[in-house]
């Protein structure tokens, strides 16, 4: 199962780095044994807490996967790892992939109504494609169309913001200027800013043309590019 | 994390203002050379015959997934450069500035010179000039432009007439000898309504 699309595009790449809590399958009882193997020198996959603890508490880190021992379930280990590990050792079954905390249906109804508010960076950067592969890992079609709903509620408000310039707003009581626009574009899922972006261009474009100047020669990225540096030092 | 030092270079790429970043040999290095202990360790597992258990089975996957990744992550890099160098190709000529020539390596400089021979001897053979027209053309044979630095003499009208840019001048040129100059940031296209 092809779950990534192009294997050299970065945004792929990059994508497959997102956490993934996992359960170990197999039997591991030295997992340092399996940190020795994954670590050379200061680096290593996996980062093992040894100390018990009786709650358990679930973190994710961008960094390094870390593995609680929960005392009341004795060989139940949690791991988080990047996707491009987790899926491989789940179709060996010698992991089961969970599905994350910030996917679970307590969120779909959140995403559905108040899908403008959210903040899909802070979940995750590539949001719609972790969302999409644990759909196709555990056929969950409500997952598919929580997601889907929301995306389609967000590109409207995304798209009038493509289109229209920038709009400060004083706040009243602190006296900074806040600017709402930026917030929420700032908090945008990377796919999001992808359509910002083409939205930003459709509506230069579409200046241009208005001002029956589309068949005006553009100076080159590049020369801009190394012009502006050349300028600035 | 192992790969994450990889990934690195992809944020890199990604997160440039620049047409082209300063090539990361540091960091390309120690991806590989991580890859190479990694392959050693392989190596010795299978060596020694230790993949007779699930677990070391498991173990020698691992290592090959994060082998394979490293490699993923190198080549797509390299691969996101060079696509650079060929749209500046077409962008900007085949002259690169020396901007972007301090941030290139040796191997990319002579990828860069093998496709634009490539590009020229395929544009010889149609006779047909590809790189013009990125736009499309409006009915205007000759269009304004305004001289935006001091770039000496050039020749026009297939080489049979030269004529002096200077600065602020303004000129009347046929689109296909300024359009190259325009994309350079040599003139700048006036367009009056």
């Amino acid at each position: 199962m092809d779950f990534f699309g192009n294997f050299l595009d970065p945004q792929s790449i990059l994508a497959q780095s997102e956490l993934v809590p996992v359960k170990l399958l197999i039997d591991l009882p030295q997992l340092s044994q399996f940190n020795s193997i994954l670590s050379s020198q200061s680096d290593s996959l996996f980062e093992i807490d040894f100390t018990e603890t009786e709650t358990e508490t679930e973190t994710e880190t961008t960094e390094m996967s870390k593995i609680y021992f929960d005392s009341t379930k004795q060989k139940s280990p949690k791991i988080y790892l990047p996707l491009w590990i987790a899926i491989p050792l789940h179709q060996q079954k010698a992991v089961q992939i969970q599905m994350p905390y910030n996917f679970s249906n307590t969120f779909h109804s959140i995403w559905k109504s108040d899908s403008t508010s959210i903040k899909l960076q802070k979940i995750k950067r590539h949001f719609y494609t972790t969302g999409a592969i644990l759909a196709q890992i555990f056929n969950d079609e409500n997952l598919i169309d929580s997601m889907s709903q929301m995306l389609i509620k967000r590109f409207l408000k995304i798209s009038d913001l493509a289109d229209e310039p920038k709009i400060e707003q004083k706040d009243l009581i602190t006296s900074q200027v806040t600017t709402d626009r930026e917030e929420f574009i700032d908090n945008l899922d990377w796919l999001e800013q992808s359509l910002f972006q083409i939205g930003k261009q459709n509506s230069k474009q579409y200046q241009i043309w208005k001002n029956r100047a589309s068949h005006k020669i553009q100076q080159s990225n590049v020369s801009v590019k190394t012009l502006k540096r050349f300028r600035i030092n | 994390m192992n790969t994450e030092i990889g990934v690195e270079l992809l944020k890199e790429l990604q997160r440039t203002t620049e047409q082209l970043p300063k090539y990361d040999q540091s960091l390309v290095q120690k991806v590989i050379e991580e890859t190479n202990r990694k392959q050693e360790q392989l190596h010795e597992m299978v060596k020694q015959k230790k993949y007779e258990d699930t677990i070391s089975k498991t173990k020698l996957h691992i290592l090959n997934y994060m082998i394979e990744r490293n490699e993923q992550i190198l080549t797509s890099y390299h691969l996101e450069r060079g696509k650079k160098l060929i749209e500046m190709r077409w962008d900007f000529g085949s002259v690169i500035p020396n901007q972007i020539r301090e941030n290139i390596t040796q191997n990319e400089e002579s990828f860069h010179h093998e496709y634009c021979q490539i590009l020229e001897d395929y544009m010889n053979s149609l006779d047909l000039d590809l790189t013009q027209d990125h736009q499309p053309p409006s009915n205007d044979l000759y269009i304004e432009v305004r001289v935006l630095k001091d770039y000496g003499q050039i020749f026009i009208d297939g080489g049979q007439s030269i004529v002096e840019l200077k600065k602020n001048s303004r000129l009347f040129l046929r689109r296909v000898d300024a359009e190259n100059l325009i994309r350079e940031g040599v003139l700048e296209h006036i367009i009056s309504n």
